[in-house]
């Protein structure tokens, strides 16, 4: 019995409607003559929380990338709300996988969330108080305002996340792409997380991101598209993933060991608690 | 060309002979160092050789003694051993990275090496005219004694690349994994520094700093273009070592007002630029040529699958295989339409399809039809098409990452029994691969 | 020799000068070091090379404003050469530095001796200035309504080098901050990172060949990285690392240059003074060595200190658990028995004595005995606390993790001291057991009865 239901997701690219967030068509992409996206069409609905479920090198990130005309493509365009990204970069705000980053960097938590403002203030002006206070006032959204002050690098990985998704709402965007916004996060960062995007969701503003695990996908998205390559299914949760395919889920009892392994860190870094 | 005197025939020969060996030997322990994502060490190391020379210089001449060259080459190889463990140690206890202690240590030890040169010039002892190009030879001034030590040094290194290749190349990829599985990381790490460290000294005193870092940096990361197995990259960056020292003596040989160390640095680079534009493993012309393929080979099935979506049998119903390859004609503008294509790129599309026989255009020239052979072609990719959509769907919970999904192979890479099956399940639902 | 005395209208300025190529190598100093360049300091100072001699080969002139210009071109073409290999063609970035300089290095050689015959250059003159120079080479400045000023003609430049990298640094500092710290973001809003490295290539450029052209190549490549590395030992935050790399550098270059006259006199009747570019990249790299010792959070002796008494809190806990274990099954604990324990561990006989002390001294054990330690009555409840969290753990691990009994004592122990208050709670709350995996009982918590 096959697992998802393949929907027939490439229909003639004329019919995209017209209040999609994203339109993807036609998109194939390929690194070092291997194709990593198959002919992609795809329209993100406005306003919804959309994730994207796919195994291990599927081309999630890659989709992402092409989104944010990161990755050259092979063929095919996207458009952010009818137009090119290039035009409409103030509307896309982007949260990448957290390995990019240098963590020994010296930069606060706050000086990282004020570089979401960075379009609006523009080249060679500063960051002025009032950026910053706007910046506190998001830590304070993703419930870290009182570590806005510590180095990026000595945040509990939970912690980072909450900062690179407070940066993106920092760029005050439409459209909020987040690259495997759950992985390895703690229990009360995923609550924060998912709560901030149910608020996006209520502001009108469009969720896009790239999810691992198939098992929660139902309860965190309300549209999905299923990716191998290729787009297998894409629509609604509820027709996209159907009650067989969630998995037993295993991630709750492992919260506390990860809770375990940062207080190790902490001890190595702090000396006696 | 006249036939050169004896003397020079002599001299090119020894020169020849100790270059080449100190490119093989350079190649090889700069492979590793590069796969130990270091390739700036060698740089650093022959810095900071400069104050074990002074310093060698300094306890010579207290304690009475003359200036020997192995006293001075023994401190030279101590301070530059002693500059790598500096740089481990710095990476270790702070946290800063390779670059930044790399740059601290080969700015401080050069800069001590300056400082107590400056003392050695007030030494009273008269000797120190020329310790710096002790320190710095040069290719052209090359003397017998410099074949014998590179010899020396040459033959350890290879050795030593030889008797622990495998352990070293465990050390390179995974340092974590060799600890664990008890390999003695922190010697085997002190190995790789020792024969570094060889290779700097006598290359230094023979052919000068330039060409000894040169040595170690270009060759390695040309055949790093070259190859994706340690064993051949050694063994090119060896063979392109000792060819851009062969190379440069040449050259210099054949142009006499050209410096010969500047020479074999040039050689190896037109070697590296080389690796890299035509270097089998990640040259950047078959990556072009990749992508240019694949672009072309997207376009290609994207029209003709195009084509034999929008077209139907021209007699229905279609009853024999030959009958349903004749196929309606399809309009330009619904053709364009379908894609995200220009329509000049479209007629371009069109124009090497036809040449090949797969499309025709209609009288009218604004539609286009496939013929027997098109439509023989474009089923097939259908065909396929549905078998990748079937596996890719069917077995959602993995992907095959890193196979070339090359369209004509998928019964290579799925095996025949899976394509099979894959086609009955396709029948079972009705979206047979003619549909 | 005695030492000489200080001259100040020569020493004076030849520590202005140095300091003032200090400051300004730095601030771009510390641009480099937060993105993993430090080298491409290095890579400059070979570079220059071909710029240089072609400077000099086509306009026949030896005016340093037009070998300057040749030099930053050519070093800002091999910053931007390694980039390219580095980014595009996905050359390892430490081996595409040294291929362009190399290469860069060996096009200038050879432009020289092929250009031997018609003109009479050594690069080196231009490559290894003379600190101890520089007060000779003067300029006059003269300011409009003012005196007219006598200066080191160093100074000027070095100034100016000094300001622009400043001012760079003032007005992009979020820019190259944000390309520095996460160019994919960067590039992601429109920041074009990669004008922010071409711009970054040129401030290290112009800087170093400022600088070289006054106090040395080397001395340069030891200021753009040992200073900013020992700023960044002290803080954690950008802007205090720029503003105390140039501090370092006055520092470096007093102490750097007092050294130069006065060490080798000191040390020897025979000795002069020495050279006092390399004096200062000695000094510079021992402030390096300095701040990495003496740093706040990140300082090496902090930082052993640290691990000394997390060391001795577990040979602490441990001696309890030994003690109460022992207990439990009815046996006195023999001090041979502990110190074997701890030999097992790994523990250092100078670690345990002092455990057993500071026990002792808080009252938790009895150790006046010569044979036998005890625990008292308060050690025996701090000893349960331990115990419990170590078997709680166990538990845990065997449940909830599925781990093996007989594998899960090792990473307890790790655990067990690491577990606050409130851990523990949430420990206890997810595992209900009273024995453990081992079949012991699992001590209630005291605190709560």
């Amino acid at each position: 019995m096959p697992l998802i239901h393949a929907t027939p997701a490439t229909l003639p690219g004329a019919e995209h409607s017209s209040d999609a967030a994203i339109c993807i068509h036609d998109l194939t992409v390929a690194y070092d003559g291997r194709p990593v996206l198959w002919d992609i069409d795809l329209d993100f609905p406005t306003g919804s929380v959309c994730g994207i479920v796919g195994p291990n090198g599927a081309g999630k990130s890659t989709l992402l990338k092409a989104i944010l005309g990161q990755v050259a493509t092979t063929s095919g365009r996207v458009l952010v709300h009818g137009a090119s990204f290039d035009t409409q970069r103030r509307m896309v705000a982007y949260v990448p996988q957290r390995e990019s980053v240098d963590w020994e960097f010296p930069v606060r938590a706050v000086d990282v969330v004020a570089m979401g403002a960075y379009p609006r203030i523009g080249w060679f002006r500063g960051v002025s108080r009032a950026v910053i206070d706007e910046a506190r006032a998001v830590l304070d959204r993703v419930g870290m305002a009182d570590l806005a002050m510590r180095q990026i690098g000595r945040l509990s990985g939970g912690q980072q996340q909450r900062v690179f998704l407070a940066r993106a709402l920092m760029q005050r965007a439409q459209v909020y792409l987040l690259d495997e916004p759950l992985a390895s996060v703690d229990a009360s960062t995923e609550q924060v997380i998912l709560g901030v995007l149910a608020e996006l969701k209520r502001e009108g503003r469009t969720i896009i991101a790239v999810h691992h695990d198939l098992a929660t996908a139902s309860q965190n998205f309300d549209w999905c598209v299923l990716l191998n390559m290729r787009v297998i299914a894409a629509g609604a949760t509820a027709h996209t993933l159907t009650e067989e395919n969630v998995a037993r889920t295993y991630g709750g009892r492992l919260t506390i060991l990860s809770e375990a392994a940062e207080a190790l860190r902490q001890a190595a870094s702090r000396g006696v608690a | 060309m006249e036939p050169p005197p004896p003397m020079m025939d002599w001299t090119l020969r020894t020169v020849l002979l100790t270059v080449s060996l100190l490119g093989a030997a350079a190649g090889a322990a700069g492979a590793f160092v590069l796969l130990r994502r270091r390739a700036l060490l060698g740089d650093v190391m022959s810095h900071a050789a400069l104050p074990g020379v002074a310093i060698a210089f300094i306890v010579t001449a207290s304690l009475g003694l003359t200036r020997s060259l192995p006293a001075l080459a023994l401190g030279a190889a101590l301070t530059a051993l002693a500059g790598a463990w500096c740089v481990s140690w710095i990476r270790r206890q702070t946290r800063l990275r390779d670059d930044a202690a790399m740059g601290i240590v080969l700015g401080c030890f050069y800069g001590l090496g300056v400082a107590l040169l400056g003392i050695v010039q007030s030494l009273p002892t008269g000797q120190q005219a020329g310790l710096t190009h002790l320190l710095l030879g040069h290719v052209a001034s090359m003397t017998s004694s410099d074949l014998w030590s590179v010899l020396a040094g040459a033959s350890v290194v290879l050795i030593l690349t030889l008797a622990l290749f495998k352990e070293w190349r465990l050390l390179c990829f995974d340092e974590p994994f060799a600890q664990a599985i008890g390999r003695p990381t922190r010697r085997l790490d002190a190995m790789l520094m020792v024969a570094l460290g060889l290779v700097i000294v006598v290359g230094m005193q023979a052919a000068g700093l330039l060409v000894v870092v040169a040595l170690l940096i270009t060759p390695a990361a040309a055949a790093r273009a070259c190859t994706v197995r340690t064993g051949s990259m050694v063994a090119i960056a060896s063979a392109i070592g000792a060819l851009s020292g062969a190379g440069g003596a040449l050259l210099s040989a054949s142009a006499p007002d050209l410096p010969a160390g500047a020479l074999c640095v040039l050689v190896a680079c037109a070697a590296f630029l080389v690796a890299l534009v035509v270097g089998p493993a990640e040259g950047v012309l078959w990556r072009a040529l990749r992508r240019w393929r694949l672009e072309a080979r997207v376009r290609r099935e994207h029209l003709l699958r195009a084509m034999w979506e929008l077209s139907s049998p021209c007699e229905r119903p279609a009853t024999t295989p030959a009958a349903l390859l004749r196929r309606t004609p399809v309009a330009l503008a619904t053709l364009l339409q379908r894609r995200s294509w220009s329509g000049p790129r479209l007629r371009a599309l069109i124009g090497r399809e036809a040449r090949r026989g797969y499309i025709q255009w209609t009288a009218t020239r604004d539609a286009v039809t496939l013929t027997e052979a098109g439509s023989a072609q474009a089923r097939s990719l259908e065909r396929i098409h549905r078998l990748w959509e079937e596996y890719l769907t069917r077995r959602a919970d993995i992907a095959p990452t890193h196979v070339d999904r090359d369209a004509d192979i998928i019964e290579h890479v799925l095996g025949p029994e899976l394509v099979q099956q894959l086609e009955r399940d396709l029948d079972r639902r009705g979206g047979g691969a003619t549909a | 020799m005695p030492v000489r005395p200080f001259i100040p209208e020569i020493d004076g300025w030849i520590i202005a000068v140095g300091a003032l190529a200090g400051a300004a190598c730095a601030i771009p100093g510390a641009w480099l070091l937060v993105r993993g360049r430090v080298m491409a300091g290095d890579a400059v100072t070979h570079a220059v090379l071909p710029g240089i001699a072609g400077a000099f080969l086509a306009f026949q002139s030896r005016d340093p404003l037009l070998m300057l210009a040749g030099a930053a071109v050519s070093g800002v073409a091999c910053l931007l050469l390694a980039v390219v290999l580095e980014r595009t063609l996905r050359v390892d970035r430490g081996a595409a530095l040294g291929v362009a300089f190399t290469a860069f290095f060996a096009i200038g050689l050879v432009m020289i001796v092929q250009g031997a015959d018609r003109v009479d250059l050594d690069p080196s003159c231009v490559l290894y200035g003379a600190l101890e120079l520089t007060p000779i080479d003067v300029v006059t400045i003269s300011v409009p309504g003012l005196d007219s000023f006598t200066v080191p003609r160093a100074v000027p430049i070095l100034l100016v080098a000094l300001v622009v990298c400043g001012l760079v640094s003032w007005i992009l500092f979020k820019e190259l901050r944000l390309s520095a710290f996460d160019p994919g973001f960067a590039a992601a809003i429109g920041a074009r990172p990669l004008v922010v490295d071409l711009l970054l290539a040129a401030l290290v450029a112009m800087v170093s060949v400022a600088a070289f052209e006054s106090v040395g190549s080397i001395l340069v490549v030891a200021l753009l990285a040992a200073l900013p590395a020992g700023a960044r030992m002290l803080t954690s935050r950008l802007g205090p690392m720029l503003l105390l790399g140039p501090a370092l550098a006055v520092v470096a270059s007093i102490v750097g240059h007092l050294a130069a006259i006065a060490v080798p006199p000191l040390a020897s009747d025979a000795l002069g003074d020495t050279s006092s570019a390399g004096s200062i990249a000695v000094v510079a790299g021992l402030l390096f060595l300095a701040c990495a010792l003496i740093g706040p959070e990140r300082g090496i002796v902090l930082r052993v200190l640290r691990e000394r008494r997390l060391r001795e809190r577990i040979a602490r806990e441990e001696l309890l658990a030994l003690l109460w274990r022992s207990q439990e099954r009815g046996l006195p604990v023999q001090r041979v028995a502990v110190r074997e324990h701890f030999q097992q561990m790994a523990v250092g006989r100078r670690v345990m004595m002092a455990a057993i002390n500071a026990l002792a001294r808080s009252g938790l054990v009895d150790a006046r005995d010569e044979q036998r330690i005890l625990l008292t009555t308060e050690g025996s409840r701090e000893a349960s606390r331990v115990i419990r969290s170590h078997r709680l753990w166990e538990s845990y691990l065997t449940e909830q993790a599925s781990l093996r009994p007989d594998h899960v004592h090792a990473t307890a122990s790790r655990l067990e001291h690491v577990t606050g208050d409130a851990l523990a709670a949430q420990l206890a709350s997810e595992t209900n057991a009273t024995i453990d995996p081992h079949g012991h009982q699992i001590p209630q918590d005291e605190a709560r009865g």
